[in-house]
C-alpha cells in the first residue's frame, strides 16, 4: 500500500513537474513572441517615423544651408550652419503684418465655427421642429459639393456685395456653419444622456443655459478637434486669400511664403525657413490638444 | 417619406438654379466693357475722348491703377517697386497713380478669371505670353487697340507684337521674354577632348554626350552627359528646332500636328538618350534634382543642361562655392529644321488689360509704360531678354556669360499660341512624351504620338461643340 501511495505521489509530482515545465516552456515562447512583436512593432514605427520626420528634418537641412550650398550639397548635414537664414527670411517681407493678419482671421473663425456649429448642431441633436431630417439630410448634402465647383459663383456673389477686398468672404462663411463640423457635434450631443437636460429643464433652466452649462462642457472633446482643425485650416489657407484679398497689407502667411518661389526659381533656404516658423505654432496646438483630438474620435466611434 | 423626398428635391433644384444664375450672370461685366468700348468699332466718340483727356487733364479726377503680377521676392520686388515710382512721378500731373500688388506665381491666372467673370478686375495683370489669343476669343482680355499711342507697335520685335495681336486687334503690349540653350561645363568638356564648335548636329550631340560618359561616368558625383527630359528643354524645344510642334501654324494654330514627321523624328531623337541612360538612371537624376532643390549641373552631377537664357543669373547666385567654368550654345538644328539654323521656343509674359478694366485708356497707358521704359528698367536691373528692342540694347549685359549666344538665338525663338479651342493641348503630347522617355511605359513612338493626335483632335471638336460651333 505504502509503496503503490508512493508511487502515486511520485507520478503525480512527475506530472507536476512536467506540467511546470510546460507552463515554462509556454511562458517563455509568449515571452519570445512578444520580444518579437514587439521588436517588429518598434522597427516598423521607427521606419514610419523616419518616413513621417524626414521631411521635416529636410526642410531643417535646407534652412540653414548657404545661398551657394544649397543647390549643391543634397546631405541633410550643411556644411555650416547658417541660423541667420530664419531672421533673413522673416525680414524679407513684411512677416510680421501677415502674422498678425493671419491671428485676426484665426481667432474670427475659431469664433465662429464653435459659436455656430455648436448652436446648429444643438437644433438638429435635441429640438423638434417640422422637417429636421429633411433640413439635415440638405446640410449634409453640402459636403458632397466640391469647393472649385462653387469658387467662381462665390466670388461672383461676395464681388456683387462689395466684400471682394476685404476680410468678409473669408470670415463671415465660418460664421453659417459647416455639414461636418454640424454632424460632428450632433453626435456628440445626441450621446448625451437626456436625463441632464430634463432635470435642467425642471429647475427652469433654457436651452442656451442648458446648451452652456450642461452640453458644451461635455462635448468639450469634440469642441478643441473643431477648433483645431479650424485653426489648422484658416491658418494654412492659401486659395481663399490669394482670391479675395487684393491689398498686401492684408495678406497672409500662406501668401507670404508664396513670394520665395518665382519664374526665376525658388529661394529654398529662406522658403524653407519661413516655412518652419509659420509651421511652429500649428505642431504646439497638436502636442497640447492630441488627447482631446483622440477622445473626440473614441466618442465618434462609440456613439456615432 | 414622400414628403420629404419632395422637399430635399425642391431644395437642391432652388440651391442649382441659384448657382447657375449667378455663375451665369454677366451682370457688371457688360455695362464696364460697353463702358470700355470693347466690343465696338473705333468709335469717333473713343477718339475724341482720348484727345479730351490729354487736353483736360487740370479737372481730370484722380485714377487709381491696380497692376497684378507675381514679382514679390527679393530679387525682382526692388525693380517692380522702381517702375511704379518712375511711372507714378511721369504722371503725377495727370494724376494717375499705379499700386502695384503681388499676386503668387502660377495663380495668376485664377485671380484674373475669376474677378473678370465677377466685373472688378485689375487695370493691368502680367500673364503668360502664350495664351493672349485664347483670353481674347474668351472675353478675358480687353482690345486696346484704340487707346494704344501711335507707333508703340515698332518698339518691339514683330514677332512678340504678332503673339498679343488676335484678328488684327491688340489684346496685351509684350513685356519680356526668353530663349533655351545649353548650358555646358567647360572644364569637363576640356578633359574630355571636345570643341563645342564641333558640335552641328544631333548626331554630334549623342556622340559627345558618349565622349563625355566615357571620360566621367562613376567618377564623383557625375551622373549622365545630357538629357533633355532634364532641365527646361523638353519635347518642345527641339521640336521647333527640327521645323516641328503640336500645330500647323505657331501664330494661328488650326489643324493638330502632334504626329507630324518632324515631332516623330524629335522623339525619336529624345529616346535615343533614353535608351542610352536606361529607366533606372534618368529617374536618380530626375530625383535628385529634388523639384529644383538641387541643381545638377552646378553640383557636376550632369555635364550639359537645357536651360532658359535666365539661367545665367541662377548661376551666378549660387556658383559661389561649386565655380563651375561653365558656357552656353545652341541645341544644333534637327534634321528636318527647313532654315538649318538652331531654333528654340520661347515663353515670357505681357501686360495685359483684363476685360471689364475700368479706365482702359489709362490701363493701356501703364500697360505700355511697363513694356517700354519699364522693361529697360527691368532688363538693367534683372538681366532678363525683353521684347521691346531698345530695352534690349544694354551695355551692361553684352559682357555677361552667354548673352552673345542669347541674343543670336533671340532671331530663331519662336512661341507658340494656344489654340483657342485646345488651350491645354500641351498635356496630351507631354502624357505621349513622357511614356517613352521618362516613365519607359511605351515604345512605340509612332503609336504614341497618334494617341495624342487623337486626343488633340477630339479636345477641339468637344470644345466647339461646347462653344456652339
Amino acid at each position: 500500500m505504502m509503496e503503490e501511495s508512493k508511487v502515486k505521489v511520485e507520478n503525480k509530482m512527475k506530472k507536476n513537474e512536467t506540467k511546470k515545465s510546460r507552463n515554462i516552456k509556454l511562458s517563455e515562447s509568449i515571452h519570445f513572441r512578444q520580444t518579437v512583436t514587439g521588436t517588429i512593432g518598434t522597427i516598423v514605427l521607427l521606419l514610419g517615423s523616419i518616413i513621417v520626420l524626414y521631411p521635416l528634418a529636410w526642410m531643417l537641412a535646407t534652412a540653414l544651408k548657404s545661398d551657394a550650398e544649397v543647390m549643391i550639397n543634397p546631405s541633410l548635414i550643411p556644411w555650416k550652419f547658417h541660423w541667420e537664414n530664419f531672421a533673413k527670411a522673416w525680414n524679407s517681407a513684411p512677416f510680421d503684418i501677415y502674422l498678425r493678419n493671419t491671428l485676426f482671421l484665426t481667432v474670427c473663425n475659431l469664433v465662429g465655427v464653435l459659436l455656430s456649429n455648436t448652436l446648429v448642431a444643438y437644433g438638429f441633436a435635441k429640438m423638434e421642429f417640422k422637417g429636421k431630417d429633411a433640413i439635415f439630410i440638405c446640410v449634409l448634402g453640402t459636403m458632397m459639393i466640391p469647393g472649385m465647383v462653387t469658387m467662381i459663383p462665390s466670388y461672383v456673389l461676395f464681388s456683387k456685395i462689395g466684400w471682394v477686398g476685404t476680410y468678409l468672404p473669408l470670415i463671415v462663411p465660418a460664421f453659417t456653419g459647416s455639414a461636418y463640423n454640424i454632424f460632428l457635434l450632433r453626435q456628440a450631443f445626441m450621446g448625451i444622456n437626456q436625463a441632464y437636460s430634463d432635470a435642467a429643464k425642471i429647475e427652469g433652466a433654457g436651452e442656451l443655459k442648458i446648451l452652456s452649462k450642461i452640453y458644451v462642457p461635455l462635448a468639450r472633446p469634440v469642441l478643441t478637434t473643431i477648433a483645431v482643425f479650424s485653426f489648422n485650416g484658416t491658418w494654412n489657407d492659401y486659395f481663399g486669400p490669394m482670391l479675395y484679398l487684393n491689398d498686401e497689407k492684408l495678406y497672409t502667411l500662406q501668401l507670404g511664403l508664396r513670394t520665395f518661389r518665382g519664374t526665376a526659381g525658388v529661394e529654398w533656404q529662406k522658403f524653407m525657413a519661413a516655412s518652419l516658423i509659420v509651421l511652429i505654432p500649428t505642431v504646439i496646438l497638436y502636442f497640447f490638444m492630441q488627447k482631446y483630438i483622440i477622445q473626440s474620435v473614441a466618442i465618434g466611434g462609440i456613439k456615432g | 417619406m414622400k414628403k420629404i423626398k419632395s422637399f430635399i428635391m425642391f431644395g437642391l433644384c432652388m440651391a442649382l438654379l441659384s448657382f447657375a444664375l449667378v455663375g451665369c450672370s454677366k451682370g457688371k461685366k457688360e455695362t464696364d466693357s460697353d463702358k470700355a468700348g470693347i466690343d465696338a468699332e473705333p468709335t469717333q466718340a473713343v477718339k475724341d475722348e482720348k484727345e479730351e483727356s490729354k487736353e483736360e487733364t487740370g479737372d481730370k479726377k484722380p485714377v487709381t491703377l491696380r497692376l497684378w503680377a507675381h514679382w514679390g521676392s527679393e530679387q525682382r520686388r526692388p525693380t517692380i517697386d522702381k517702375i511704379i515710382q518712375k511711372f507714378n512721378e511721369k504722371y503725377a500731373d495727370q494724376k494717375i497713380t499705379a499700386e502695384y500688388v503681388y499676386v503668387p506665381f502660377g495663380d495668376i491666372e485664377t485671380k484674373m478669371i475669376a474677378s473678370v467673370t465677377a466685373g472688378n478686375p485689375a487695370n493691368v495683370v502680367i500673364s503668360a505670353i502664350e495664351d493672349t489669343n485664347v483670353k481674347a476669343m474668351r472675353n478675358q482680355a480687353m482690345d486696346i487697340t484704340d487707346y494704344l499711342s501711335d507707333g508703340v507697335a515698332e518698339k518691339f520685335y514683330e514677332k512678340y507684337w504678332d503673339m498679343v495681336t488676335y484678328e488684327d486687334r491688340v489684346y496685351a503690349v509684350p513685356f519680356n521674354t526668353d530663349t533655351r540653350l545649353v548650358f555646358y561645363n567647360k572644364t569637363m568638356f576640356k578633359e574630355a577632348g571636345i570643341n563645342v564648335e564641333d558640335i552641328k548636329t544631333w548626331d554630334d550631340m549623342i556622340n559627345v554626350c558618349k565622349k563625355l560618359d566615357e571620360k566621367f561616368m562613376g567618377k564623383g558625383d557625375y551622373m549622365l552627359a545630357f538629357n533633355p527630359v532634364l532641365g527646361n528643354f523638353g519635347f518642345d524645344t527641339l521640336a521647333i528646332n527640327n521645323g516641328g510642334g503640336n500645330f500647323d501654324d505657331p501664330m494661328n494654330p488650326n489643324l493638330p500636328t502632334a504626329n507630324s514627321k518632324q515631332n516623330i523624328e524629335t522623339l525619336e531623337h529624345m529616346k535615343v538618350y533614353a535608351d542610352m541612360y536606361g529607366q533606372d538612371l534618368v529617374q536618380q537624376a530626375m530625383a535628385a534634382n529634388a523639384g529644383g532643390a538641387q541643381d545638377l549641373f552646378l553640383s557636376g552631377k550632369v555635364a550639359m543642361i537645357g536651360q532658359v537664357c535666365n539661367y545665367i543669373a541662377t548661376i551666378e547666385k549660387y556658383n559661389a562655392e561649386a565655380k563651375v567654368d561653365y558656357g552656353v550654345f545652341a541645341y544644333p538644328a534637327g534634321p528636318s529644321n527647313p532654315t538649318g539654323e538652331p531654333a528654340a521656343w520661347g515663353g515670357g509674359f505681357v501686360c495685359t488689360v483684363p476685360y471689364g478694366a475700368e479706365n482702359p485708356q489709362e490701363s493701356t497707358l501703364l500697360a505700355e509704360f511697363m513694356a517700354t521704359e519699364g522693361a529697360a528698367i527691368w532688363a538693367q536691373e534683372q538681366k532678363d531678354v525683353m521684347c521691346s528692342t531698345e530695352a534690349n540694347e544694354n551695355p551692361a549685359m553684352a559682357s555677361s556669360v552667354g548673352w552673345k549666344e542669347t541674343i543670336a538665338l533671340m532671331e530663331n525663338t519662336n512661341g507658340t499660341r494656344r489654340h483657342p479651342y485646345a488651350p491645354n493641348a500641351g498635356q496630351f503630347m507631354a502624357e505621349a512624351v513622357d511614356s517613352i522617355v521618362k516613365n519607359y511605359t511605351a515604345t512605340d513612338v509612332e503609336a504614341a504620338l497618334n494617341t495624342a493626335q487623337e486626343q488633340i483632335e477630339a479636345k477641339i471638336e468637344e470644345e466647339k461643340f461646347i462653344f456652339g460651333e
